[in-house]
Order: C-alpha cells, then structure tokens, then sequence
C-alpha cells in the first residue's frame, strides 16, 4: 500500500498518465510525450538486458562452456558468440574498428541467409506452385491480372520524342498510362485497406486500454 | 622570404685581428691578416671579354665529373681560363635598341633605377663593414628597400670570391642565426688600421671595379642570335635546369654532394655562409639519381628550358652580365647561379615572392609546402602542381580565372561583414557592370551569391527572424480531431446513445469469421487431457489491448480441457509480460511459460528444428520448455511426437511476423504442421495470404495445414459465445460498449477521413480553377498590344 493505494492502483494510474503524455503528441511534440517516451525507452532496454541475460545467454552458458563434464568443443562453439560479440564492440573504436566487421558481417550473412532461404521456399515457391495448381481458375486470372497491373505501374514507357508536361514530367503513351492508372488505382485500394486495418487495430487497442484501465476506476 | 638566417657567432669563433683590431694593427701584421687576402689577385674580369663570358653550352654540357669520386673537383666553365670561348658569342652583333614599351616590367624598373642607388652599399663596402665578413647576403637582405638586386652586390663582392680555391680551409658551416655580429665599432673607416692590407686592398678593388664599371656603361653584347643550347642535349633529363636549394645535406643524394660549393672565404676564420648544393646542369647521373620520392624533390624548383624563352635572357640588366667569372659561377644564399639567372628573379625567388615571378616562371614553380587558405577561423591546406602537370579543363579553368584578377590588398577590409578577413569577398565589390561584357554574367552570378552571403551574414530583419527558434504552433484541426475522437470513444462506456449496431448473435458473424473460427474451435476441443499444446507469442506490448484478450480466451479453453499449454515468447517485452497475461486465469500454475524465444528467424528456425526435424540445435539444448517455477518440460522422444501432432497457436501482431513464421515453417519441416494464426486487425491481410478460404492453404503442398485464421476482437467475442466463457454479466457488458465504442470510432475516423478527402479534393479543385485563371488572364494580357504572330 502507498497512500492508500495498492502497487496494482498505482501502476493503473502511472500508466494511465504515460498513455495520456504519449497521446499529447497529437498536438505536437512537448515534453510530457519526450517523458513519457524516454520512460518507455529505458524501461524496455533494462528489461530486454535483464531477459536476455536470463533467458538466453545464462541457458547459452550452462549449455556449452560451464557444461559437467566439460566439452572442448562445444565449450569452443559456446565462446564463439561472445568473441563476435567482442569484435562488434571494437567497432566503437578508430584503430581496430574493422575488426568489428567480421562479428557485423557473421550476424548479417546468417540472417540474410535465413531469411532468404524462407522466403524462397515459404513464398516464392508456395505462390507459383499455388498460383498453377490452384483449383480456382476465375481466382488465379483475377490474382494474375493484379499483380501484372500493380507490376507495370512503375512503368516509365514513354514517346521517344513526347512532349512534356508543364511540370516537366514526360508524358507517357496511352496505353501505358492506362496501365498505370489501374495499377495505382489497385495500390490504392490495398493500402487504404491495410490503413482501415491498421486504424481498426488502434482503435481495439486504445477501447482495450480505456476498458480495461479507465472505466474500472469510474465504476 | 627565405628561412635562411645569418650565423650566430661568438668571439672565439671571429679571427684575432677582428676581436682586437687595435692588437693586430699594432703587432704584426702578417700574422693577424690572412695571408690568402694579400696573396690573391684582384679582380680584373672584362665584360666585353668573351672569356669571361663564357660558353653556355659548356655551363650545360659538362659530365667529366665521376660523382662517385669524392675527391672530383668541379671545374667552373666561367673561371677556367682554358674554357674555349664561343667564336659565336665573341662575335655577337652589339645589342639591339630596345624601347622600354617593349621591356618586361622587372627589367625596366632596373633599369630605370637611379644610377646610384647603389651608393648606400657601395660606400658600406668602401668601409670595409661587409668586405671583411663576407655577409652579403645578410646584408642585402637588410637592405631590401633599395632596389638593387643581389647579383649587383655580389658583383662588388666578386673580389672576395675571386680568391684562389687552392687556400681554402673548408669547414663546416655553423648553425643559422638571426644575429648579426656587432662589428660595426670594429670595422668603422676612422677607426680601420691604414696598414691593414687586407682592408686597404678591399676597399681599393671595390673601387677600381667601380670605376671601371662607370666608364662602361655599355649593355652585355647579347642578341636574339644565341645558340640553341637546348638542343644540344641528348636527353631530357640534361635539358631540365635544376636549381636545388637546401638547408643541409641529409637529403641529398651522395652524387649530389659531390658538387657541393663551398662558398666561404679560403683560409678565412670568418663565418661561412651557409653550403648549397646543386647537381651539375647536363650531369644525367646526377639527375637520375633524385627519386621522385625524395625529400630532396620537395624543395627543389625545377625550370625547363623548353618553357624558357631566350629572349628573357637577353633582356637581363647588363650589370649581372658584367659580373667577375668567378663570381657567376658561384651560388647565391639562394641556390641561384648569378648571371644565368635573371636578377628580377633571384630576387623573387629569395622573397618567395612567387606572385612576383613572370608568368611562364610562376606556373612552373609551385610552392613546395602545403598552401594554407585561411578564411577567418577556417583554414584549407593546398598543394600546388606545376601547370603542366594539371589537365586540360583545370588549366582553362585556371586561365578563365586569371582574367578576374583583382587587386590584391594585403589589408583587411576594415568595414562591413567581412572585416578582418583578408582577401575575402571586397574583391566583388571591384566588379561592376562597367567590366567588359564577357563578364556580365559571371557578375551577375558573383554579386547575387555575394548578396545572398551579405544577408545571411547581416543582421537584417528577416535573418533575425530565420535566426530565431521556430515556435510549433498547434494545429486546430488537429486538437479538434484528438478531442473528437477520445470522446466519442470514451461515451459508448456510460451511455447507449451513441451505440451504432449491437453484438452480433453466433449465427450473425460473417461467414469468413464463423468459417476460420470454426476450425480453431475444432482444434482446441481435440485437445485432451495432459497435452501440451504450443501457444507462441510474438507481439509487442503495444497490442496487447488487442491480442491478450485472443490469448487468454484460448488459453481458458485449454485449461478447461486439462490440457497444459506451453507459452513461448519471441519479445522480451511479452516474455515480461506473461506473468500478468495469465494472472487472471483459472489454474494458471499449469501454463509454462517457457523462455524468450530470440534470435528471430534463427530462433524460429531452431524451434522449427527442435519440434518437427528431431534436431536439437544448440542454444536448446536445455529445455525451452521452463516454466518460471522452474519445472521443466524434458523434451523427450514422446513429448516431440506429441508436439508433432498438436497444432500450434500463433499469435501475431504483424504481417510482417506472419510471414516470417510461414516462411520458416514451410521451408523446414518434414512433415505437416498444424499452425492456428490469430492475429490482429491489422496483420489480417497478410495471415489471409498465408491460408485458405477454408482454414486449408492455397499457397502451399500439404506440408503446411493452418486451421483458422482470425483477428481482432469480434474473434475475441465470437470465440466467446462459441464457448460459452460469456457466462460472466460484467465481462459481457464491458465487451459491449467495448464493440460500440469501437464502431463508434471506427465510423468517426472514416468519416473524419472522408471529409478530408473532400476538403482536400475541393481546395485541389480551386486550385486548379485559380492557376487556370491566372494562366488565361497572362495569355490575355500578352495578347494586348502584341500582335501574334
């Protein structure tokens, strides 16, 4: 209990209080939304070294180097992740900054590779062995023609020798702006649905936060 | 200004009779004077004799020398009385009458010298005050504001260099000084010793050479007719004319030294002046040995003959011509060879005045140390190249901006924005529409920039208000719309007014949401008793309003089921978050909650790995599955065939983490995973993309089996009459004015965004409407009065 509230009261209204700093910004940037976000920010970065120490470098340890009976090997495998880890920290420095590439070059030639890898074989592949496969000829035609027309709306194609706009731009051949139109047209379409799903999401967010925070200290 | 500085002396560094010329006068002579002055010939050198003048060929041509004998003594063509004379040269024709219009301006102001404007120093050496100590150079130096050139001086010296080689003791030099011996009460002409014959013999050779000089007055008999010399080199490297300047002789290569001058008096106690070194015009060895990497290189000034012009030549002041042999061949404090160089030039050299040197000189001799611009407080270091080294478009360049040279002032401006800058911008104030007409642009374009400058730097009004912090002003729509929207979000939780359609009934819900949750209903109702089925978390805290009721509504399901659900989480912010995820539900000591997940796609990978390929990677290797009451889950050979068979709950708020673990899954397993995505609103597009329309993928081979698919918290609600957990009155009105306060805000944002989208569509419209106008109206009133055409 402080002052007659309990931890539970308190951090509803210290956290009601940050989510009222943080909207502030809508009306511009001030100093109880630097607060509040310098709050966020520390808060989480403490947080994640905390984890990370006891959820993933702690079990690393017990795992390779402090493991009974001690296994050379994989004792050698353990340390490898803290001397890249060490090589990254050099990059701080001016002398032996490049050394710091090696440990930067290991992260992201693995995890380009990953990554690569999966969207390879769990979406370029999946989507043509899908798209020839599929059942549904009406859907694959109508999918086919979309990607086509957004695909050819980045399309420059213009007169050799056409006149231009007053703005300057090269005015494209018809068939072409006809091209792009659709395809701009489309690409409006998609992201003015995925701006409604993303303003939905906000939307159940902040009536979740005013359920669950607010209204139960009103009633 | 050359660096160089006079010696420092000490007493015991000057001979006896000039510490104490009292001592020497009144005891004996011989042994205090230097007996090599007295036995020395006077200089006796004719201009007009073309011995004397010597044969430039043979100045150049010279290679009897082995620089890899050290005890090799260079022979001086202008001294060695057997140097063949140039028939051609003893013969030249007198010199042509050349009218000042036509002289360069460095000879002219020669000329045009007084006649004796020499006489401060000639009397100085009719006093004996630098005949004695051999300080010409320094002297000359203090004596700059007379306009005589050095070569004038050495040639009232050349008695002293004139002296037999033979007697002279080299010795090392001693260090520079700044100070000059005081000697001046010691060598005053009242006070000089009448029977010193070293000083009476000074004093009349100084004299004898000028009178001889004044009864000939005539020019040095050179025309335009010399000999080619330059073409009688075999090889670059001999045509290059390469004057050497140093301070020591560390860098200079063995060869090199060999030539060494020492140009000190012989047998002299005096003070030297300091050794030059120069490599012997025409001596290819000499010359192939200076690396381009050498130091040496860098203080060396290099002249090529084929940008000399001969007609320069002949253009030097007759004085220098006329000096004694000896003399010419001897080398100025500058590393400069009296008489072949033009004495406007040694002169220029020695002040490192290189913006006084001619042209075609200038553009060879870059300064051989970094240039430093200095513009207030910043300062921009420059190494110059010489001209033939630049390209074709920097020398144009260069050419171009030669034409705008300016007066250069060595003051800075003392009012205005640039006070105190030297020779920043008042130079754009010479250049006004009065130049000539090529430059009118390049005006225009200067005083513009020189404007543009001008007010920046001003303290103008509208500076000071650029100058000032700009103060953010709230927008009002802005406000209006955050007030709007908190408030129409807020009401539907105290009042029904604003309630826009009730919660759907079972059978109500669209058909896409009754068909994905079908299957997610399906899922979790086989699960039995003391399974384990796998939830992953991978979200952020922002939405967790969104997601965590999804969560929590599966996770009573499965806990009414008996089952024992595994929480993996993939952020640390939702590992964090667990402990308040589940507080709420009933036998929650039944959850493991098992270890952050990190590594992204590495960690989705091994996972993938750990479940479905019967690998266990490193870094799992101790079990994930530890709840935070420490029980573990031992991932045994039975627990990963049951894991195999269970679907796996994926909570996503992101299409970006949807398609990650699509991706990962589909492309590492070996057998069909049975994944159930739930995710948000927002991330609906990109699940749908990944399943089917009946919970079955279309996107890929059976390998990959998702259940169902939904989102956001109709989800939530339907999930919740489908099981029956809205058995709770509260929970059940709370999640109706929840649903109505985001259908109230739902249809307040689209509404807000429909009008501004006409609001902006109609202020586009008038837009286009006035430029219109205005594009008519300019027609129109160039219409009025011309005739078009």
């Amino acid at each position: 209990m402080i002052g007659g509230m309990n931890a539970e009261t308190l951090g509803t209204l210290i956290g009601g209080l940050l989510t009222v700093a943080v909207l502030s910004y809508i009306i511009g940037d001030n100093l109880f939304y630097r607060l509040a976000i310098a709050v966020f920010v520390g808060g989480a970065a403490a947080f994640i070294v905390i984890a990370g120490a006891e959820s993933v470098i702690v079990p690393w340890l017990r795992e390779t180097v402090l493991i009974q009976p001690l296994d050379p090997g994989r004792a050698a495998i353990g340390v490898s992740p803290f001397i890249l880890a060490f090589l990254l920290v050099l990059r701080s420095t001016r002398r032996l900054g490049g050394l710091g590439g090696i440990g930067l070059s290991f992260v992201i030639g693995v995890g380009t590779a990953v990554a690569l890898l999966g969207a390879v074989n769990g979406t370029l592949l999946p989507l043509l062995i899908g798209s020839s496969t599929g059942t549904n000829q009406t859907e694959r035609v109508i999918s086919a023609a979309i990607t086509g027309l957004v695909l050819l709306s980045f399309s420059y194609l213009r007169r050799r020798r056409a006149a231009s706009r007053p703005d300057g731009e090269p005015r494209a051949i018809l068939p072409t702006r006809l091209v792009r139109g659709l395809g701009q047209g489309l690409l409006i379409f998609s992201l003015g649905a995925g701006y409604a799903l993303l303003i939905l999401s906000a939307l159940t967010a902040l009536t979740g936060v005013i359920a669950t925070r607010l209204i139960p200290l009103t009633r | 200004m050359s660096d160089r500085k006079p010696p420092m002396f000490s007493d015991e560094d000057l001979p006896d009779w000039l510490r104490n010329p009292s001592a020497a006068s009144a005891g004996d002579s011989d042994s205090a004077s230097p007996n090599w002055l007295s036995s020395s010939d006077v200089p006796s050198a004719d201009v007009n004799d073309p011995a004397a003048t010597g044969d430039y060929s043979d100045l150049f041509a010279p290679d009897s020398l082995d620089p890899t004998d050290p005890t090799a003594q260079f022979t001086d063509p202008f001294t060695d009385p057997t140097t063949p004379t140039d028939p051609d040269l003893a013969n030249l024709p007198p010199p042509p009458d050349i009218p000042d219009a036509d002289l360069p301006e460095w000879l002219r102001s020669t000329v045009d010298a007084p006649a004796d404007f020499g006489a401060p120093l000639d009397n100085g050496l009719e006093t004996g005050r630098e005949s004695a100590i051999g300080y010409s150079s320094t002297f000359a130096q203090d004596q700059r504001p007379v306009k005589r050139s050095k070569t004038d001086i050495l040639s009232d010296l050349d008695w002293l260099s004139n002296l037999s080689e033979e007697n002279s003791a080299p010795r090392p030099a001693p260090p520079p000084t700044s100070e000059m011996p005081n000697i001046a009460g010691l060598l005053d002409p009242d006070a000089l010793p009448e029977d010193n014959p070293f000083i009476q013999q000074a004093v009349e050779a100084t004299r004898a050479k000028r009178r001889e000089r004044d009864k000939k007055p005539e020019v040095v008999p050179l025309d335009l007719d010399l000999p080619d010399v330059s073409g009688s080199f075999d090889n670059p490297g001999d045509r290059a004319l390469t004057i050497v300047s140093t301070d020591t002789d560390e860098s200079i290569p063995a060869e090199v030294s060999g030539f060494t001058f020492e140009d000190t008096l012989p047998g002299s106690e005096e003070p030297e002046s300091p050794r030059f070194s120069m490599p012997v015009l025409g001596d290819s060895n000499a010359l192939a040995s200076l690396n381009e990497d050498d130091r040496l290189l860098d203080r060396a000034s290099e002249l090529s003959l084929d940008e000399l012009s001969l007609d320069e030549f002949t253009a030097v002041d007759p004085a220098p011509a006329a000096v004694n042999t000896r003399a010419t061949a001897d080398i100025t404090d500058n590393g400069l060879m009296p008489g072949v160089i033009p004495p406007e030039l040694e002169r220029a050299l020695s002040d490192n005045a290189t913006t006084d040197l001619p042209t075609w000189l200038s553009d060879l001799r870059p300064t051989g140390a970094p240039v430093a611009l200095t513009v207030g407080d910043q300062t921009v270091s420059v190494q110059e190249q010489p001209i033939a080294q630049m390209s074709d478009q920097l020398r144009q360049l260069r050419d171009r901006a030669r034409q705008f040279t300016t007066e250069e002032t060595d003051t800075s401006p003392t009012a205005g924005i640039l006070a105190g800058i030297t020779g920043a911008i008042p130079a754009a104030e010479s250049l006004t529409e009065n130049e000539p007409t090529i430059l009118q642009p390049i005006i225009r374009d200067y005083s513009g920039r020189a404007a543009i400058m001008r007010a920046i730097l001003e303290d103008r009004p509208e500076v000071a208000a650029l100058k000032r912090p700009q103060v953010r002003r709230i927008a009002p729509d802005r406000v209006g719309i955050f007030v709007m929207l908190l408030l129409l979000l807020i009401a539907p939780f105290f009042t029904g007014a604003l309630n826009v359609s009730d919660v759907p009934e079972v059978d109500d819900w669209p058909e896409a949401l009754q068909s994905g949750m079908a299957g997610i209903r399906a899922t979790v109702t086989r699960i039995g008793q003391d399974t384990y089925p796998i939830l992953v978390l991978d979200y952020q805290p922002g939405t967790t309003s969104e997601l965590d009721p999804l969560v929590q509504i599966i996770l009573a399901d499965l806990l009414d089921r008996g089952a024992r659900p595994i929480l993996i989480p993939t952020t640390a912010g939702i590992a964090a978050h667990i402990p308040a995820l589940i507080a709420a539900l009933p036998d929650a000591d039944r959850i493991i909650a098992a270890r952050w997940l990190a590594g992204g796609e590495l960690g989705i990978r091994n996972l993938a790995d750990l479940i479905y390929r019967d690998a266990t990677p490193i870094g799992l290797l101790e079990s994930p599955f530890t709840n935070a009451n420490g029980l573990t889950l031992e991932l045994d050979q039975r627990l990963r065939t049951e894991l195999q068979t269970r679907p796996i709950f994926l909570f996503h708020d992101t299409g970006d983490g949807v398609r990650r673990w699509a991706e990962q899954f589909r492309g590492n397993i070996e057998r069909p995973a049975r994944v159930v995505l739930l995710t948000t609103s927002g991330a609906a597009a990109d699940a749908h993309a990944y399943s089917g329309d009946s919970g079955r993928t279309n996107l890929a081979p059976p390998t990959r089996i998702v259940e169902g698919t939904v989102s956001g918290l109709q989800a939530v609600l339907y999930y919740r009459q489908l099981s029956g957990q809205n058995r709770l009155e509260a929970q059940s009105q709370l999640d109706s004015e929840r649903w109505q306060s985001i259908g109230v805000g739902t249809l307040a944002a689209a509404l807000i965004i429909v009008i501004g989208l006409l609001v902006n569509a109609v202020g586009a419209l008038n837009t286009n409407v006035a430029a219109r106008r205005r594009r008519a109206r300019r027609k129109s009133n160039l219409s009025i009065g011309d005739d078009p055409v």
